[in-house]
């Protein structure tokens, strides 16, 4: 193997005295994982090079795992065990469910501390467990190709997540084993892997439509500091919504009237393949069986992207009314604009670069693939964060995407932090009594616009007691609001003139506890032994499918350097390291890539001999002794 | 320079409403790239925990600086001579019959032009509300100074609600 690739003197790796740090984007529909080798960004793949994992679990009745590509080709015979776009549900009930008839394509249920979970084959999971083996699957990928221990990782959350949604995602790290370095907004991390790209000063608007989520944020460059003015979006709007419409329209064309969980798997995978065809195609042909999901007849059916885009076009237009919104809060004009980036998959349908491009009054930026742009924006943070890089002057200024407030008299809001303000921050508010001897208050944190506190999303409520009694208004209870650099809040209270204090990390009514934090985290643990199994069976592949790629490259040049023998031999080695490849054994895989090395010893040496001889063919001896 | 500094000192200010905004943001950066949780030691969490709080305490002033009506409640509060915002009122009738008669036009306003126009007169009347201010700053006329403030803080709230009513009806036109 060694000798196969054979390098030039002086380009050889040289080791690096740096940490391992990387950078994940745990999307919708696919997740990646980045990381800084030698200066460079690395998107890193998987043993058959992909890089895009997709972010789909499979849980079987033997309790076993499975998590991306294997998972998706298990959706749709075994639709209720597999979960897909578990993102949509980090931090939200069963309302986040997005469904095409009154079935629902998962069996939920809704745990007695108000967790909604999946029921799979192999119990029942929660979206914060579920995201979790996302990202193990991730942490063992950057493992074997890193080889060594991750010191930490920073995770992307769309800029719009919520408290309780960044909570999720954080706990979901945590019991993937990682450490979490940062959370960073998706289109901050974007707006870093093009500012590396190009050091490009002024104002930029991130347009971020991904598969579940939709981000628009507003930011200055300006020597190496990202500062966000503004920041808008919607949680709930992505890709998959366009996958959705147009599953609906075809449902409506083809008389569909009762799918099952199988057949609404299989439209909207028609209706995302469809999606795609039309970014490249004017129109589509479609099909589908009498019978299927209740279709009275066959049917055909010719859709057109004037139709697609007709069926998406009220989507795009939510897009649009949050930039607008995002601009004024950032008190600028399109015109004040240096340029408008598009991030995420779902910026590659037509309509949306056409929509975005106009609404913005310039073309938009693409130039880097809009799917991995995320992660090495992370990939670079984590970097920084660690300390590999001290001379780095980048520094990202974000802020919050919702405003942070209490429950008053009445049930209306007090905002205590508005939207946009940026972070780290704290600010207090002074409330009183408003009864004679009140010695305890209660206190609702709440997350919103909205001028009611039922309109606003409740983060947590507690209680501040024994306050000295005290005439109604005497009483000076100072509420804290602390924001950290991860937007995550804590809120503490406490009654000046006496001392007394009640504080609180805000932790969602729907989030886990840190007892089941604590459980899940254990139980990972006694998984670490399967983990090391795993990155070992991981990295035996990755080696073994380099060897096989040199080996073919070698055949491909100089396969007439062997003997019919001598090559059949190698074929039957490298045939046997790859059906070795195919099963579970590291060992077996190890032992296999041994014998394909020693089988290759001769092959090496002949080039070896052949590409120096051609060095020296039609060369003078002077010249070779330079 | 500490996180017991005030926000003036914490900027290099003197004390004064007078405040150059423009130059505010540039000072806000370069003390960010010093003080900033991301600058420093990312494994030592009581470095971590001050950087955070320092980073939150040039954010607050930042903040309070850049705005007409915080930075002017920030001075009476060092002043000693605090306003409560939330809870006081102005006496002024000319002042609040005026105000009703921009808010009943706010309301009666069915194009962005129209609402424009009136966000145009609150902004004028807002800044000469801030020169009011300075002025009773300066000559330590506190109990005008107050009245001035509570007055700049109507006109501020009356903005946000152009600010809302203008988003409303570009939503409406799409």
């Amino acid at each position: 193997m060694a000798l196969l690739q054979i390098a030039e003197p002086g380009q050889g790796q040289a080791p690096h005295q740096h940490k391992l740090a990387i950078g994940i984007d745990l999307g919708t529909t696919h997740s990646l994982v980045a990381s800084i080798q030698s200066g460079l960004p690395r998107v890193m793949a998987d043993e058959q090079g992909r890089v895009l994992l997709p972010s789909v679990v499979h849980y079987g009745d033997d309790g076993r795992v499975t998590v991306g590509e294997a998972a998706k080709q298990m959706a749709s015979q075994d639709p209720l065990n597999t979960l897909v776009s578990v993102k949509r549900f980090m931090g939200r009930g069963a309302e986040a469910l997005q469904q095409l008839g009154d079935q629902l394509p998962y069996e939920l249920v809704q745990q007695a501390n108000g967790i909604t979970s999946f029921r799979t084959a192999a119990g029942d999971k929660t979206p914060v467990e579920v995201s979790a083996d996302i990202l193990r699957q991730l942490r063992l990928r950057a493992e074997a190709a890193l080889d060594g221990d991750i010191t930490g990782a920073v995770i992307t959350v769309p800029a719009y997540f919520d408290e309780a949604q960044r909570q999720a995602t954080k706990d979901a790290a945590t019991i993937a084993g990682l450490n979490v370095l940062r959370l960073l907004n998706e289109p901050t991390a974007a707006a870093v892997a093009y500012g590396l790209d190009q050091a490009h000063e002024g104002v930029h608007a991130i347009y971020d439509l991904g598969g579940g989520t939709f981000d628009i944020s507003i930011l200055r460059l300006h020597q190496g500091v990202f500062e966000v003015l503004a920041t808008g979006g919607n949680s709930a709007l992505g890709g998959d919504d366009f996958d959705l419409v147009l599953a609906q329209w075809i449902m409506a064309q083809a008389g569909i009237t009762s799918p099952d969980a199988e057949v609404q798997r299989r439209l909207l995978q028609t209706a995302r393949r469809v999606k795609e065809a039309l970014s490249e195609r004017e129109s589509v042909q479609l099909s589908l069986a009498a019978g299927t999901g209740g279709a009275p007849a066959d049917w055909q059916a010719t859709l057109t992207r004037e139709v697609f885009e007709g069926l998406i076009s009220p989507l795009v237009d939510e897009t649009l009314k949050a930039c607008r919104r995002a601009l004024r809060d950032a008190r600028l004009k399109s015109e004040d604009l240096a340029e408008v980036v598009l991030v995420g998959g779902s910026t590659r349908v037509p309509l949306v670069r056409q929509r975005v491009s106009e609404f913005f009054g310039k073309p938009a930026l693409t130039h880097l693939d809009p799917d991995q742009v995320v992660a090495i924006g992370a990939a670079v943070q984590a970097n920084i964060l660690v300390g590999n890089k001290p001379d780095s002057d980048v520094l990202l200024l974000d802020v919050i995407p919702l405003s942070l407030g209490l429950e008053t008299y009445g049930g209306l809001v007090e905002k205590i932090v508005p939207r946009n303000t940026t972070i780290p921050v704290t600010r207090a508010q002074e409330f009183t009594t408003f009864k004679d001897g009140q010695t305890a208050m209660s206190l609702h944190v709440l997350q919103g616009e909205r001028e009611l506190a039922a309109d606003c999303r409740s983060l947590a409520r507690f209680e501040l007691r024994g306050i000295p009694p005290m005439v109604a208004g005497a009483a000076r209870i100072k509420v804290l609001f602390q924001i950290d650099a991860d937007g995550l809040l804590s809120v503490s209270a406490e009654e000046t003139s006496s001392g007394v204090r009640a504080e609180i990390e805000v932790k969602p009514a729907w989030g886990l506890s840190d007892d089941e934090i604590l459980r899940l985290l254990r139980e990972s643990q006694t998984r670490a032994a399967d983990d090391v199994r795993m990155r070992l069976l991981l990295e035996a592949r990755a080696d073994a499918e380099s060897l096989c790629q040199a080996i073919n490259a070698a055949l491909t040049q100089d396969a007439a350097l062997l003997t019919a023998t001598e090559k059949a031999a190698l074929d039957e080695e490298v045939a046997s390291l790859q059906q070795a490849m195919a099963g579970e054994d590291a060992a077996a895989i190890k032992a296999a890539t041994a014998r394909v090395n020693t089988a290759s010893d001769d092959f090496a040496a002949k080039r070896m001999d052949a590409s120096i001889q051609k060095a020296f063919t039609g060369k003078h001896l002077d010249q070779l002794e330079d | 320079m500490d996180l017991s500094s005030n926000y003036f000192e914490l900027f290099g200010l003197p004390v004064s409403y007078d405040v150059d905004v423009s130059a505010l943001q540039p000072q806000w950066r370069q003390l960010q790239q010093q003080f900033h949780p991301d600058r420093v030691d990312n494994q030592d969490a009581s470095t971590q925990r001050q950087a955070m709080q320092m980073s939150a305490q040039i954010n607050s002033a930042y903040q309070t600086l850049k705005s007409p009506v915080l930075r002017a409640a920030y001075l009476l509060t060092l002043a000693n001579e605090p306003v409560d915002l939330e809870r006081t009122t102005v006496a002024d009738t000319d002042f609040l019959m005026a105000q009703m008669e921009l808010r009943e036009q706010l309301e009666d306003a069915v194009a962005v032009d129209e609402v424009e126009v009136i966000a145009d007169e609150a902004q004028d009347w807002l800044m000469n509300l801030q020169r009011e201010f300075a002025g009773d700053y300066s000559r330590q006329e506190w109990p005008e100074a107050r009245e001035t403030l509570r007055k700049m803080q109507f006109m501020t709230r009356l903005l946000e609600e152009v600010n809302e009513r203008i988003e409303q009806l570009e939503d409406e036109a799409g």
